[in-house]
């Protein structure tokens, strides 16, 4: 009886103990690599979107509430000047979701895109949307876009290139509720 | 407090972790693959290794056996995440290359090895004693093996942040030395080395087997 009591105890104590001494190192650390997060993910965001200096988050914006596939808002911002727009889309690929970040400049077309996630498409077929080719010849790209003549698509991936190419319409979509309010 | 000394060479050589007792061996592969990652991983080993040594011999009348692994882990697995938060606060370069590793040295053998069969049975001096020791042979052990790794395998070596053969020296870098059967095979022949260079005369091996038979 004294053992169910102590064993328990003594275990409860260390771990108290440790709970209390990372809370401090916790305190210490934490301002440090939040700080590095928030830059790494300014870095990413400004691939797309290279104007911004600094980024606004605005993914609650009810104008956004119908759509499910845009899953962040973030707005670019100059001097406090609003400079774009960088979305991350989701969409279906060919064996799950593909995640696009897609910038999209002041004058309403894409700035560049980049292909965040792409872990369910066929490794050497569907995987080519990672390719810097393919994600390049959608720069400065505007309206509602079709493969076609200056915008390819990939052999034996059409449903994953579709998963890239839709991204990018939902943003181009996406941006006129957005821009300038 | 007697035998430190002795306690702190065992780690070294007699019971090196990697190259003796074969312990460890997880990150030890993983993470040789430049001198510097050997480096460092050694250091986050040492420091969780030698911490929870003194922290374990300092409660040891107070743990009950039974609940002992427990407590042990529990001890462990803090001064662990102590690491882990702050090589990603300060360490960010090498937090990203290291990866998994770090909080994966909760599970390494080494450390609840000597919680279990030192630090627990001996005054706290010892304790540290022991961690430092074996801790520095782990170091040791690994910055020889991604040493030969990295400079086998891209034909350079890169110290703190600067390459110490500018552009690498004019050999065909063996890209296998950086891959995993690099980390084997080196890891395979820094064993066999030691074995050879510490060799006992017959007379006293003869001697040993026969110990070690009735034991």
């Amino acid at each position: 009886m004294r053992k169910l009591i102590l064993l328990p105890l003594v275990l409860a104590v260390i771990c108290g103990v440790a709970a209390g001494a990372l809370t401090w190192v916790e305190s210490v650390t934490g301002g440090a690599i939040e700080a590095r997060a928030v830059e790494a993910r300014q870095a990413a965001l400004r691939v797309v979107l290279p104007d911004a200096t600094t980024f606004v988050d605005r993914s609650d914006d009810p104008a956004l509430a119908e759509d499910p596939n845009v899953l962040e808002v973030n707005q670019g911002e100059r001097d406090g000047q609003p400079v774009g727009l960088v979305f991350l889309v989701s969409t279906t690929g060919y064996g799950g979701s593909v995640q696009v970040l897609v910038g999209v400049d002041a004058a309403g077309s894409l700035s560049a895109l980049k292909v965040m996630s792409a872990a369910g498409e066929t490794a050497g077929l569907g995987t080519r949307i990672t390719e810097p080719w393919f994600q390049e010849q959608f720069a400065g790209k505007s309206g509602s876009l079709q493969f076609g003549p200056g915008l390819d698509s990939l052999t034996g991936a059409t449903i994953s290139a579709r998963a890239v190419l839709n991204a990018a319409n939902i943003a181009l979509k996406a941006f006129p509720l957005l821009w300038g309010r | 407090m007697r035998g430190m000394l002795a306690d702190f060479r065992n780690g070294l050589l007699t019971e090196n972790p990697v190259l003796r007792l074969v312990l460890g061996l997880c990150p030890a592969l993983a993470v040789s693959t430049a001198l510097m990652n050997g480096f460092w991983m050694g250091v986050a080993v040492t420091f969780v290794l030698t911490a929870s040594n003194l922290l374990i011999s300092l409660i040891r009348g107070f743990i009950p056996s039974r609940v002992r692994i427990p407590c042990f882990i529990v001890v462990i697995a803090t001064f662990v995440t102590v690491v882990d938060l702050s090589m990603n606060a300060f360490l960010p370069e090498m937090h990203k290359i290291l990866g998994i590793f770090v909080p994966l040295i909760v599970v390494n053998c080494i450390i609840l090895a000597r919680a279990e069969a030192f630090a627990s049975r001996r005054p706290a001096l010892n304790a540290v004693a022991d961690g430092l020791g074996m801790g520095l042979g782990f170091t040791v052990a690994l910055m020889l093996v991604s040493a030969v790794r990295e400079f086998l395998g891209t034909a350079n070596l890169v110290v703190g942040s600067t390459p110490l053969f500018g552009d690498g020296l004019p050999f065909a870098p063996a890209k296998v030395m950086t891959l995993p059967p690099g980390a084997f095979i080196t890891l395979g022949l820094a064993v066999a080395l030691l074995n050879v260079l510490t060799r006992k005369p017959p007379a006293a091996r003869a001697h040993g087997a026969r110990e070690e038979v009735s034991a």
